[in-house]
């Protein structure tokens, strides 16, 4: 990107960056689980990408190099505090998972499909609470496949991390997503478990 | 090119743990040949696939983007339109640069350490007015602050010559600690640009509210990235 006037600099800018308003907002939004939270998020993350718009290669996808700004914004401005990352004892919720999936859709010929008992007996709302949960690492690579359907090349360029890592992080978030929702249909006694698959550790009643 | 995961016949195991990315066809030709092969003669796994597809499709089928708010563009076109005519004099101040946050973490944290150098052991501390310190052992990269969190490549960072470009350590969930400048090697780990990409194992005590690392002992992890 070269330097020209600073109002030609802004037009470039806000017609190559702000047509991904909706695409950012919607990942501040899984980011910072609160709305006003996402909004400035977005926006500062917008700021910032304008400072160092220079630094763009033009022709490069725009989208991922926002994603990457926001990202480091929501990890320098909302994760400052956290000592730890986030821990899951994600072996044994794959486990509990795989049991339930084996034991209410493949065990009989006829078996009911996720799709028609969980996903249609699950609230937005418990749909937004399991995506919450996500630990920040695992959310991120979810919502960028599932929500945003980008590529693993393009999610590794737009987090600057390895494609191996694109994938683990992928395998595990789909698997931690799925398992809780699955905890969700298992409480309304839609489908059977032998106990909680909820990441946080929550016991059968 | 897309690398070859599977080097061997799949079994049911390998099947599950590569089934999502069969899904999302991001595997290379052979090995998603491997893997169909296997579902085709393997019906639990064929079943298995058949549910997570429909779990899939559920997913998507759910999980749609939400849309910006009305007035979220106007908002940001307008703080745009306010930065935009200092823009260059705010990139190189001062107080707008965010790495600047190490040298003023380290001179508050100056003011923060004498009570616990004086009288109270690192790791000890958690009564209130003073900080909370953890001990640390961990391996980083030094990494140009303004540039890395603009996605600048290492390559990048180590041919940046802005002098007011402050580095500090990263951390493999993309979060970075500022170095309070009270140690040897804090001044050339903060201030030299040729140590951009470097892999370092540090020991420190941590100020989780400072995001700061007091540094105790430094080693070179690796050669650099």
């Amino acid at each position: 990107m070269t330097a020209g006037a600073p109002h030609q600099r802004r037009d470039e800018f806000e017609r190559v960056a702000l047509p991904h308003i909706n695409a950012l907002f919607n990942l501040a939004l899984k980011l910072t689980r609160n709305r006003k939270d996402a909004e400035d998020l977005v926006q500062e993350a917008y700021l910032r990408a304008f400072r160092f718009f220079d630094s763009y290669e033009a022709g490069t996808q725009i989208k991922a190099w926002l994603y990457r700004i926001l990202r480091n914004t929501f990890i320098n401005r909302y994760r400052a505090a956290k000592a730890r990352p986030e821990e899951v004892d994600f072996d044994k919720i794959e486990a509990v998972y795989e049991q339930m999936v084996e034991d209410n859709f493949l065990s009989e010929r006829r078996a009911p499909t996720p799709e028609s008992v969980v996903m249609d007996g699950v609230l937005d709302g418990e749909i937004q609470e399991a995506m919450a949960d996500l630990p920040e690492e695992y959310r991120t690579v979810v919502v960028m496949d599932l929500v945003d359907e980008l590529s693993y090349k393009e999610i590794a360029t737009a987090l600057t991390i390895p494609l191996g890592t694109v994938m683990s992080r992928l395998h595990r978030g789909r698997k931690l997503l799925q398992a809780a929702l699955l905890e969700f249909a298992r409480r309304k006694g839609i489908v059977k478990g032998p106990r909680s698959v909820a990441p946080d550790g929550d016991q059968p009643s | 090119m897309r690398p070859l995961y599977l080097d061997r016949p799949v079994d049911c195991r390998d099947f599950r743990k590569w089934v999502y990315h069969l899904q999302a066809d991001e595997l290379a030709e052979a090995d998603r040949e491997k893997l169909i092969d296997h579902s085709a003669q393997c019906e639990a796994c064929a079943r298995y696939l058949e549910a997570e597809d429909s779990f899939l499709r559920g997913l998507r089928g759910r999980l749609v983007a939400e849309a910006a708010p009305e007035g979220l563009e106007t908002r940001v076109r307008e703080a745009l339109e306010l930065e935009a005519p200092s823009a260059e004099r705010r990139e190189g101040s001062w107080i707008r640069t965010p790495a600047v946050s190490a040298l003023a973490a380290a001179v508050l944290l100056a003011a923060l350490l004498v009570p616990t150098l004086v009288g109270m052991p690192a790791g000890d501390a958690g009564s209130v007015g003073e900080p909370k310190i953890l001990h640390v052992v961990k391996t980083v990269t030094v990494v140009d602050h303004n540039c890395d969190m603009t996605g600048a490549s290492f390559a990048q960072q180590l041919a940046c010559r802005n002098a007011r470009h402050l580095n500090v350590l990263k951390l493999g969930d993309g979060s970075y600690w500022n170095v309070n400048l009270d140690h040897p090697s804090a001044r050339d780990i903060v201030m030299e640009p040729s140590l951009r990409g470097s892999r370092i194992t540090v020991e420190a005590d941590f100020y989780p509210e400072l995001q700061t690392v007091q540094l105790i002992r430094v080693r070179e992890a690796s050669s650099r990235l």
